[in-house]
This record gives structure tokens, sequence and C-alpha cells, in this order.
């Protein structure tokens, strides 16, 4: 409830710029630009939201900076089931989200659909394979998107973006556990009879803190001073926690 | 208690983690194996990623080893002289099985080879392991005598070769190349399978060089602490994947299992530990070998390249 009256509020202000701004048919807002990964992270809800000067849809589409990925392939051989195959698959964005207030076919046409990158399939768009290796992966983009989807980095959820009186939305964007590291981009669009007639871009800082991110660093930065002394680390543990136990069992 | 893992970069659950560590550890004191061999698999299960579960698990082993491997020291269970020779052979050979392994990942065929290693060598060393313990449970309730004739077989060759050894805490006399040879084949296994190589290594002591139980654990034990210790610093030195909240976990657990695995190891009877890591043994094998022959509910998967 409180979290409402605090969209309320916002939206209400928001509606005040959009009277002055008469240019801008669509502004948004988000409760937060950063997401803070710590010791007890197990995902995070951060809400999005804006008001609308023109009826219409809201599609919000969320990418994650692009990654590098294996794909491998499972072939019968015989009785056996063997990895038959491996395909890298340059930049495609980690995590691919799109959010919009009805299903995505129905807000807009399909070209506006391949223009904005409406699509999951769109998410390997710019995605860089060896041809020759691609060939004999069967359908590795579908592959590829489904998996993505089981580990719950790329959605597609049509009803996710509220529309409140038809001149606010509000949509709750759900992040898992597993995310990848770095500046999301947020692209808002509103449609009209098809069409895409407003674009906003906002972004998204999602990063480790605190001990997370100074254990990342040591790991990362100073990896053989960390291995060494974690081992060392490691050895002595093992061996007082051994003596203590056998202590207390002696005496 | 959830807890984020920041290496493996997801979240787990505490005290599943624990409980993984504690049935490891009190394999470990048990029978003297790492437990490299489930721990990794159990890792990859819950959707740790394949390298950190690999290197973590190295560096968990060390952890374990060194409460064991104290223990038995205490209890006098250490063959220093031949764990010794032994490590000489292992790291030897695991320098050579990181290159191996790097050959076989180029070509493609490192998750066959290292499938194919696991089921075989589980599966011959578990199988005779079980086949082997049964009968001497057996022999054991029959209560006849019938092991004195059995020592002689199969150790004539071993006699002739040079530079012999002698190895009092085993009760042993052995050329120096045996130990030095097992250790290089361990090593290399170690690199490519990403365990400490106890499994292996605590069947041949028992049925190759005939070394008595006990010592065959505290010496294994001992021996294992070593490698993973090397094998643990590497992969945190060049992959970048031990999580040190992960390796901490499973350590505290693992600890707690191989203090009550070691007490429990002098209480019971060796023919009954034999069979325990027998048991488990064949059990992950048949495991690995089921993955290779039913049908896959999924045909592909994805992996974060490394870099």
């Amino acid at each position: 409830m409180k979290r409402l009256t605090f969209l309320f509020t916002l939206c209400l202000l928001i509606m005040s710029r959009l009277a002055t701004a008469a240019d801008h048919s669509l502004v948004t807002g988000m409760q937060s630009e950063h997401v803070d990964i710590t010791v007890n992270f197990t995902g995070q809800d951060t809400l999005i939201f804006g008001a609308l000067s023109k009826q219409g849809d809201v599609i919000i589409k969320v990418n994650s900076p692009d990654m590098n990925m294996d794909l491998s392939h499972k072939r019968s051989i015989g009785p056996l089931w063997l990895d038959g195959g491996k395909l890298t698959v340059r930049k495609s964005p980690g995590l691919y989200y799109l959010l919009s207030s009805k299903p995505i076919d129905k807000i807009v046409s399909t070209a506006e659909e391949q223009k904005y990158g409406l699509h999951l399939r769109d998410a390997l768009k710019n995605a860089e394979v060896d041809s020759t290796a691609a060939a004999s992966m069967g359908d590795w983009r579908s592959a590829f998107i489904n998996l993505k989807k089981e580990a719950g980095l790329f959605r597609k959820i049509p009803d996710a973006v509220k529309l409140l009186e038809k001149r606010l939305f509000v949509a709750t964007i759900q992040l898992p556990a597993n995310i990848p590291l770095g500046t999301y981009q947020l692209d808002i669009y509103l449609a009209q009879n098809g069409h895409i007639i407003s674009h906003q871009t906002r972004h998204l800082d999602v990063h480790q803190v605190k001990l997370e991110h100074w254990i990342a660093n040591a790991v990362n930065l100073h990896s053989w001073v960390f291995g060494v002394s974690f081992t060392v680390f490691a050895m002595l543990l093992g061996l007082t926690l051994g003596m203590a136990l056998r202590r207390s069992t002696a005496s | 208690m959830e807890i984020f893992l920041p290496i493996a970069h997801m979240d787990v659950n505490l005290l599943l983690i624990l409980s993984f560590g504690f049935i490891v550890g009190l394999l470990s004191g048990l029978v003297g194996v790492g437990g490299g061999f489930l721990i990794t698999p159990l890792l990859i299960f819950t959707g740790v990623p394949p390298l950190v579960a690999v290197a973590t698990g190295s560096a968990q082993i060390v952890g374990t080893s060194a409460a064991g491997s104290y223990a038995h020291w205490r209890l006098g269970n250490v063959d220093f002289k031949m764990a010794i020779l032994l490590l000489l052979g292992s790291w030897t050979g695991g320098g050579l099985g990181v290159f191996l392994a790097r050959a076989l990942q180029q070509s493609g065929q490192f998750g066959n080879i290292v499938t194919f290693l696991y089921v075989v060598l589980l599966g011959f060393i578990g199988v005779s392991m079980l086949i082997e313990s049964v009968n001497a449970v057996r022999r054991r309730t029959s209560s006849s005598g019938a092991t004195s004739d059995k020592k002689k077989t199969g150790k004539s060759w071993l006699d002739k070769l040079p530079m012999q050894i002698n190895f009092p805490v085993s009760g042993l006399q052995l050329p120096l190349v045996v130990p030095l040879v097992l250790g290089v084949g361990v090593g290399v296994l170690t690199s490519l399978m990403g365990v400490g190589g106890g499994f292996i290594m605590v069947p041949i002591m028992l049925y190759m060089l005939k070394m008595p139980t006990k010592v065959v654990v505290g010496t294994s034990l001992f021996q294992l602490l070593f490698t993973t210790a090397v094998v643990a610093t590497m992969q945190a030195g060049i992959n970048m994947s031990v999580d040190p909240f992960l390796a901490l976990t499973l350590i505290l657990g693992s600890i707690l299992g191989t203090h009550w695995g070691t007490i429990l190891s002098v209480r019971l009877p060796a023919e009954q530990l034999r069979l325990v890591l027998a048991l488990v043994v064949v059990g992950v094998a048949i495991k690995m070998l089921w993955g290779l022959l039913a049908t896959p509910a999924e045909l592909y998967s994805l992996s974060v390249l490394l870099q």
C-alpha cells in the first residue's frame, strides 16, 4: 500500500512535468537505478513506472551487456549419448526481457517488432558464430533461447506492464539471483495503432557490493595471491578444527 | 539460509552445502578418499558451473584431508616415506595432465573422455572391490583363515626390480619405481578428472601393494592433501574459479564428517570399510553410465565461454 501511494505521488509529479514538456509523450521513472548484489542476494524486484500523454500500450525491453557462450549438443552414437559438437556464440545478451501490457504481436505490427527487436529471437540478432560449426548444430537458435528461458534469463511476459487509468503504467522487473553483472539497458516503448510512437532509454547498474565486491576483486585481480593464501588457509582451518574436535572428544 | 556465492554467481542453501560436505567428509574419514569424485557431481547438480565445481572441490579436499591426515597421523597411520614418493610422482603427472587436458579440450573430446574415464575406472575398481570385500566379509563370518596364502601371488616380478626400498610403517619392501609410477598415473587422472585420486590410489595400495588398510587410509589422505593443495592453488591462480564461500562451507561440513568418519573407522572392521567404499564407487559409476545410455531430456547445454 505504501508503495502504491509512493508511486501515485511520483506519477502525479511526472504528470505535471508532462504538461510542461508537451513533446514528450512518455515519461518514466525507476524505483532504483542500481541492483546491489550482497551476501544474502536472492534476486530482486525493481519497479519501473511512468506516465503516458497519449493512450496506448507499453513495451519494456531489458537487456544486459553481451556475453560469449558455449552451446554443446549431445548426439547418439550407437547406444551412447556423447557430446557431438560445440558452438561458440559471441555477442548475445546475458539477459533479455520483454515485458508488455498486452501480447506484443497484438500491440505492434511485425515490421515494428523486427525493427525494435521485440521478439526473443532478436536477442541473437547480432550474435556471431562460426557458420560451419553452426551448420551441424541443428536449430541452435531455438535451443539457445530455450535454455536461457529455463535459466530465467530470457523472458517474455505479456501482462507484466499494468496500465492505470490508461495514462499511467507500472511494471515489476523480477530479476533472479543468477543475473549477469553490468549496466543493463531498458528501452521503454509507447505504441499506438500498431506503431511505436515514443521511446525512452534508461539504465540499471547491476553490481556486487561490500563483501561480495571485495571477494570478487581479490579472486579476479590478485588470483595467485588469493590462490596461495586461500589454500594455506583451508589447510590451517582443516588442521585447527580437526585438532580441536579431537581434543574435545579425547577429554 | 540462502547465501550468494561471489564466484559461482548464484544463491545456494547453506545447509544443503554443509550436508554435502558432511557426507563427503564422513566417507573421507572412513575410507581415506577425498571425495572429489562425489562432490563435483553434487555441486554441478546444484547448478554450480562445472569449472567452479571442480576447482572449489579441490579446495574443499585440501581442508578435509588436512583434518583427516592429522587425525590419522596421530593414530600412526601415515607411511610418510611412501606418501612423499607418491607425491613426487603425482606432481609430475598432474603437470603433464594439465597439458593433456588442454589438448583434449581443443579437440572437443574432453567431456567424452572424462565420462569414459569415470565409468571405466570407477566401474572396474568398484566392482573388483565389491567382489573382494563381499568375499572378505564372508570369510570373516565363516572365520576360516584362508587369507595368508593370497599375499604371495603376483608380487614376485616386483621383487626382481632394482632399488628395493623398505617401508617399515606398511611392513613392505617395494622397488622405488612403483610408488613413482603410481604417483604419475594418479597425477594425470587428477588433472583430467578433477579429483584427488584417492579412489584410485586406495584400491591400488590395498590390492596391488598389499598395504594394511589403516595405513592406506592415512597415507592416501596425506598424499591427497598435498596434491590437491597444488591443484587448488593453480585453479585459483589460472582459472579464478575457486569460490571461497562455497569452499569454506564445504570444508566446515566435511571436517565434522571426517571427524566422525575417523572415529568410526577405528571401530569398524576393515572389510566393512572397503565394502562401503566399493558401494559408493559402484554407485557413482552406475550413475555416470546411466548418463551415457539414457536419452537426455535436453540435448543442448549452455555454458559461459572461458576467457
